[in-house]
């Protein structure tokens, strides 16, 4: 655990007011990955976000010692975008959405102006990673995510998931070996 | 002799979860084991991926955040997609449209627009209507009774002047 999330954490048991702004601080971004890969939507991701620091707010009470404020916080944003990822597979039929999706790129979040050539570049070996993330199976790619974004243990990433650990061992096995084999030529690039 | 155990063992290594005791029976095998190494590549490889595909909120939609959680302040947060919305744009008016006719016809059959339409328009004359017949009826009286005043003060005045005189 690093310093800056033990403070947070012994500001928000002493319920000290200045505990929320730092722990927005310091989890906005890991968090905001975690939700724009697990949701493919950069403002869906921000709703989500501002929804998981609520939470954490009212809940704040609930907030045990023996876990980790990070393990806490991404068991929010996964249930949210769970939540989210199910409405939205309930409206996938309406033609609204069936539009904004194109073809090639599942879920696209990627910065939208290219930029010059050399962005662009960057762009493009970007859309390709996130979609080799967004290829991943679910279950894996929440697993990748919340080791890689939230730096949880796999005993924490078990937990917030809800398997044993030997599984959540076997996902993160697998996501890794699916991505290095999905962007194997990504080697030579000095951008990764 | 590799196996997956070896890939685990190499992931709760980096993830500081190694028991002691297998630490060293990890390194022993890590060290001549070239499976162990590629998975521990592809671990790097993994870091460096999830590294390049970070996102981060500009400093605008940070500002929203912050604005919603600490001060609750909704109007600066959300930020609805048309879609995600849109039953709910074709719900309200139609909802709408039927508690109105449930309302104003209770009991009957729902007319059609243009019957709806008439009936609007001929109880609004009705109401015109009789609200200018009243309006009508009140001058009338008023005139009448202005009339009947000068009637009978022109009376008084000659039965006065006559009644004196005689």
């Amino acid at each position: 655990m690093d310093t800056e999330e033990s403070e947070c954490e012994r500001l928000l048991h002493e319920r000290d007011p200045a505990a929320l702004p730092k722990i927005i601080e310091r989890f906005h971004r890991p968090l905001y990955s975690f939700l724009c890969h697990q949701t493919g939507d950069r403002s869906v991701a921000e709703d989500l976000l501002q929804e998981v620091f609520v939470r954490a707010l009212q809940a704040k009470d609930r907030f045990q010692a023996r876990g980790r404020l990070s393990g806490w916080l991404f068991t929010i944003a996964r249930r949210l975008a769970l939540d989210y990822m199910e409405k939205k597979s309930r409206r996938k039929t309406e033609a609204l959405e069936t539009a904004e999706e194109m073809p090639g790129r599942p879920r696209e979040f990627a910065e939208s102006s290219p930029g010059p050539e050399a962005v662009f570049e960057g762009e493009v070996s970007r859309i390709r990673i996130e979609a080799a993330i967004a290829a991943l199976p679910e279950q894996q790619r929440e697993v990748f995510l919340m080791r890689e974004y939230g730096g949880l243990s796999f005993s924490q990433i078990a937990s917030a998931v809800g398997c044993p650990l030997g599984t959540a061992l076997a996902r993160m096995r697998y996501a890794l070996l699916k991505l290095r084999k999905s962007l194997e030529d990504f080697d030579a690039q000095p951008r990764i | 002799m590799h196996s997956p155990e070896f890939e685990d063992l190499c992931l709760l290594y980096a993830s500081g979860e190694l028991a002691q005791a297998d630490q060293a029976r990890f390194r022993e095998h890590r060290s001549q084991c070239a499976q162990c190494a590629a998975f521990l590549e592809a671990m790097a490889f993994g870091s460096r991926v999830a590294r390049a595909a970070a996102s981060s909120l500009p400093e605008r939609a940070l500002e929203r955040v912050r604005a919603r959680v600490l001060t609750g302040d909704t109007s600066a947060g959300h930020n609805f997609s048309p879609s995600r919305w849109l039953w709910l744009r074709i719900a309200l008016p139609a909802l709408a449209t039927i508690t109105f006719g449930v309302c104003i016809y209770p009991g009957l059959p729902a007319p059609s627009p243009n019957v709806m339409a008439e009936d609007k328009i001929e109880s609004s004359l009705d109401l015109v209507q009789s609200q200018w017949t009243g309006l009508e009826a009140e001058s009338t009286l008023t005139e009448g009774e202005g009339r009947f005043e000068a009637d009978m003060s022109s009376l008084e005045r000659s039965t006065g002047d006559d009644f004196y005189e005689s």
